[in-house]
């Protein structure tokens, strides 16, 4: 077996007195689709914040491509090839679409403006505005957009379509696919079985901060009832 | 020629003036305190100690090296922002995420000891520090009497506040500075060095005030306290300004410089009181008036 890209052992992680993981085991491959799954409180966002560096207390370990993330610096997971798009965006108020854009520099193969901007046509249009101007969509776009500027080769997803209208969802899935074809692993967490259902290569179930359930894409239809069951949908 | 307030033209324009001086470095140490506090959330109170220490280094430079003036513009910032940088890593930023009075004490300490530390040696009495010769005497503008020095002081804040402002809204350095002002942990995983941001962006704060008390030294004497005066009125300025906001600072800073001026025209026992009325206003009819971003 090849040796995963992202490969996380025994992660706990609390926040003050509240302990939200309780030993979380994944991993990711190159190139490779994952889909966190999961109710409401499960620690899915805490998984993906603790693989940032953006929880107060970690432990265990989390290795990427052989680096030991637990020992490094925020700052330099965007070297190692790491990116992360939160569930609030984090669109800069101060910074316009394209100061957003260009706050990280560009890294190996990241994009150049021109290539978002073709990939994203809608940004390319408001490059001047603020960022908080653009619709939930266009912000959603931008964040993804952002961290395609790095080069980076893992993308962390956290609930990219919540709240986004139909034919916005299909555009970010549309980039996803695009993404994935060009050989970039994703770590998702999706609400939206049925949007994570169209790229993920594995799904995921997290319960009470643990990893409970993994299946392929190809066990899943015989096994969707029950999932569904696990995730209340 | 006319007379405004009972007072002749020129004597108005010569207070004018001095209130423009005044603004000048209310501006200048106010915009190293306001970004400063936007992206380190730190209410520095060592300011007015780096900007003495400015006024210092120059005076030393002059005594011991034999550099005038020119040399000590650029020299005295280097030094006391480098003081600044190793202040950062080595005390300031163990109060990070911390209740920002921790670290206002922590710069007032500092402030105290370097202030009184200093007067040990170089006792109260002012030391002097002489403008370059082709900054002295003054330019008979018809309506007025121009000191050049003041003009220059004017002309030199005018040009650093636009650089500062060009610097912090139009080069990568000032984009991260702002980014990491709003979102600190997020910024970092865009590959920026939010801590080294953090000790440059002090660094060059205490640069400017640094710079500020060389443009000073020729005229207020240089003497270990003082920063002292001038700190607290500075304070008042940015919180009429709008912590945090470079435009607010400014603004502040050359519409209470003037109000003194033109105060001590019209009501002169009351010009020392003009920022503090002001301030006073702002903070009880908007006391939510605050800015953290540039």
């Amino acid at each position: 077996m090849t040796k995963p890209l992202l490969d996380i052992k025994d992660l706990c992680a609390a926040y003050g007195e509240s302990r939200v993981l309780n030993g979380v085991g994944l991993n990711v491959a190159a190139g490779e689709s994952v889909a966190l799954l999961g109710r409401n409180g499960a620690g899915k966002t805490t998984t993906l914040r603790s693989i940032v560096g953006l929880v107060p207390w970690r432990q265990g370990s989390i290795v990427f491509d052989g680096a030991d993330l637990m020992r490094l610096p925020p700052h330099h997971l965007a070297r190692h090839g790491i990116g992360y798009v939160p569930e609030e965006r984090g669109i800069y108020t101060s910074l316009s679409v394209e100061e957003n854009l260009l706050l990280p520099r560009k890294r190996g193969n990241g994009m150049s403006l021109e290539r978002i901007f073709a990939l994203f046509p809608n940004l390319a249009e408001r490059r001047k505005s603020a960022g908080t101007d653009l619709s939930g969509g266009e912000q959603q776009m931008l964040a993804i957009a952002r961290v395609l500027r790095m080069g980076i080769r893992l993308l962390i997803l956290d609930e990219p379509t919540e709240g986004l209208a139909p034919a916005i969802v299909q555009r970010i899935g549309q980039v996803l696919q695009e993404l994935r074809h060009d050989g970039m692993s994703i770590l998702l967490v999706e609400q939206n079985f049925r949007f994570a259902c169209r790229f993920a290569d594995r799904f995921l179930l997290m319960e009470h901060g643990r990893i409970t359930a993994s299946l392929t894409s190809s066990e899943l239809p015989g096994r969707s009832a029950w999932l569904g069951e696990r995730l209340g949908v | 020629m006319g007379d405004i307030f009972s007072m002749p033209m020129p004597v108005l324009m010569g207070q004018i003036t001095l209130g423009l001086v005044t603004g000048s470095f209310y501006a200048l140490l106010g915009l190293g305190l306001s970004i400063i506090f936007g992206l380190l959330h730190v209410i520095n109170f060592a300011h007015g100690a780096f900007y003495m220490l400015g006024a210092l280094v120059a005076w030393h430079l002059a005594q011991h090296l034999g550099l005038g003036y020119w040399p000590a513009l650029l020299l005295a910032p280097l030094v006391v922002g480098l003081f600044g940088v190793v202040l950062e890593k080595t005390a300031v930023r163990r109060l990070y995420g911390r209740d920002p009075l921790y670290s206002l004490l922590l710069t007032l300490g500092i402030a105290m000891i370097l202030e009184y530390g200093l007067l040990w040696r170089y006792g109260s009495a002012g030391l002097s520090f002489a403008p370059p010769p082709q900054l002295t005497g003054a330019l008979n503008l018809g309506f007025m009497i121009l000191p050049i020095y003041r003009g220059w002081i004017v002309l030199c804040a005018a040009v650093i506040c636009f650089a500062v402002w060009c610097l912090v809204h139009r080069t990568p350095l000032g984009r991260e500075m702002r980014a990491a002002t709003e979102k600190p942990e997020l910024t970092g995983l865009f590959g920026i060095d939010v801590p080294r941001l953090r000790s440059l962006t002090f660094g060059l704060g205490a640069a400017l005030a640094a710079l500020v008390g060389v443009l000073a030294a020729p005229i207020y004497q240089v003497s270990p306290l003082m920063g002292q005066s001038l700190l607290i009125p500075v304070f008042a300025v940015i919180v009429i300004g709008g912590m945090g906001s470079i435009h607010g600072t400014v603004l502040a800073a050359y519409g209470i410089g003037l109000a003194e001026g033109i105060t001590r025209i019209v009501f002169p026992e009351a010009a020392a009181l003009a920022v503090y009325v002001v301030m006073v206003a702002v903070l009880l009819l908007r006391p939510d008036h605050r800015q953290r971003s540039f």
